[in-house]
């Protein structure tokens, strides 16, 4: 089940890609993939291995065009059992994934990334002109 | 550097501008470089095409230029034998015809060549005398020094140790890095010959430049000269260059156009753009241009008509390598202004101008 503010989005088996087009106009936003209804007789082990499971592993996050690329590790998966396992992309146990971000993704990238790695102190400054950039330019582009 | 203060803000608008209009396809001019376009329209993509809009030597995209080649007919240039040996002997007329620099005792320079792009004359320069060890000033074309890095050539900046006998020298002129004379360039020339050290003097900006070359050839230290057309006219792709020489080379350059075998449809090219367009016609053209806008954004216009000095502002916000495709391209300082220059009308809509 994949959830964008307590709105679901998907409610079904885990697709290989989701595309969803929604209007979010809240600037909190909370990101939830939630895994459910797996049963103990999904996974079988022989001598100790697991040689039959369900699970699966989220790859990309990609909101309005931006790959959140390594800051889809700054969530968590929250299992069933209460256990919170930071930075888990893998869908084993019951459980959800939950990442928060803002709205509009952008900055919130580049402010993110900043904090991580503080490499850009000016991401706002080029991001206003960028914005700018793109509301004249817009303001003159034949519609 | 200048008196004036480089309005950084105004020219951090410009350039996301531009590049935001070259990722929509808005600029007055497009036709720029494959490496110069944003790869699409997303933040960085125009973020990194807005650090190297003022960037390069490169010519400005005349419009007017561009229409006249878009208009040739080229190909029937590749059916013309004598099309090289024609541009190659009207060449030095049309340098000669330029009023704003004094090249002295130019007639010397009887061997006149056709060139695939300066880069065709380095490189052989450097093969014919991979045996020196060779000089330039810093600041000059980053290429030399990035190439005689990776094929590990002997070479020094002239700055860091004397001229000795086994060197060989190449500058500039008007500078790459100023467009104007290196302010050692004569102690360099003197120094080469009394020295027995030879000098390539790359006119690179010669035709763009207002009363900032004044030399006497006659130097016994040069014996070649270098002209470039893609810092002159928009057709960086088409590989234009003239190399010209007081004795006649022997290497592979030469080679090729004895046997006639350069290339026709820049040849070809070259030669219709010279019959057409004065030496000078940028500097004529573009000077108010240069004025405005150097007054505009607080940078001192230099005696290349299409760059402007000041602070560097591809730096801003940014903690790595500023410089673009090679760490010896450290030529952040100086600003291209072509784009502005060509892209008028658009920076008039967006009441930039």
């Amino acid at each position: 089940m994949i959830r964008m503010n307590d709105q679901e989005l998907y409610r079904g088996v885990a697709p290989a890609d989701f595309l969803n087009e929604f209007e979010q106009l809240e600037s909190d936003c909370v990101l939830v993939i939630e895994h459910v209804d797996k049963q103990p007789s999904d996974t079988i082990v022989n001598n100790g291995i697991i040689i039959r499971d369900r699970s699966f592993e989220l790859d990309q996050i990609i909101i309005d065009g931006y790959d959140l690329e390594e800051l889809k590790w700054a969530s968590e998966f929250r299992a069933q059992d209460s256990a919170v396992y930071a930075s888990c992309l893998f869908f084993g146990p019951n459980g959800e994934f939950v990442l928060n971000f803002s709205n509009p993704v952008l900055p919130w990238i580049l402010k993110t990334r900043h904090e991580k790695n503080n490499n850009d102190p000016h991401w706002e400054e080029d991001y206003n002109y960028y914005q700018q950039a793109c509301k004249i330019l817009q303001q003159i582009s034949p519609q | 550097m200048q008196d004036t203060t480089t309005d950084i803000a105004t020219i951090r608008q410009l350039a996301w501008t531009l590049a935001q209009a070259s990722a929509t396809n808005q600029l007055d001019v497009p036709g720029e470089y494959v490496w110069a376009f944003p790869s699409d329209q997303s933040f960085h993509a125009v973020q990194a095409r807005s650090r190297s809009i003022f960037s390069s030597g490169n010519s400005i995209k005349d419009p007017d230029v561009i229409s006249y080649v878009q208009g040739l007919h080229l190909a029937k240039h590749l059916l013309d034998p004598w099309v090289v040996k024609k541009f190659e002997s009207q060449f030095p007329d049309w340098i000669s015809a330029g009023t704003r620099y004094k090249l002295h005792n130019f007639d010397q320079f009887k061997y006149v060549g056709f060139s695939a792009g300066t880069q065709e004359s380095f490189i052989n320069f450097y093969l014919f005398n991979k045996n020196k060890r060779f000089r330039v000033f810093r600041g000059d074309y980053w290429w030399h020094m990035d190439i005689w890095s990776k094929i590990n050539a002997d070479w020094a900046y002239i700055e860091d140790d004397d001229l000795r006998s086994n060197d060989i020298c190449i500058c500039s002129y008007p500078f790459a890095l100023t467009g104007d004379k290196h302010q050692n360039f004569d102690w360099l020339v003197d120094k080469c010959n009394r020295v027995g050290v030879k000098l390539l003097v790359d006119f690179i900006y010669l035709p763009n430049s207002n009363n900032a070359v004044d030399i006497d050839l006659a130097a016994d230290c040069i014996e070649q000269i270098t002209f470039s057309f893609s810092k002159t006219f928009p057709v960086q792709c088409a590989k234009i260059a003239v190399r010209m020489c007081k004795t006649k080379p022997q290497d592979p350059m030469q080679m090729s156009n004895d046997e006639n075998i350069c290339n026709r449809l820049s040849a070809g090219l070259a030669l219709d753009i010279i019959n057409r367009f004065p030496v000078d016609y940028n500097v004529t053209k573009y000077w108010n241009q240069q004025q405005y806008w150097c007054n505009k954004l607080g940078l001192a216009a230099t005696k290349v008509v299409h760059f402007g000095l000041g602070d560097d502002y591809t730096g801003h916000g940014r903690t790595g390598q500023a410089a673009w495709c090679s760490p010896f391209n450290q030529q952040q300082n100086r600003y291209n202004l072509g784009m502005l220059y060509e892209n008028q009308n658009l920076l008039k809509k967006l009441k930039l101008y």
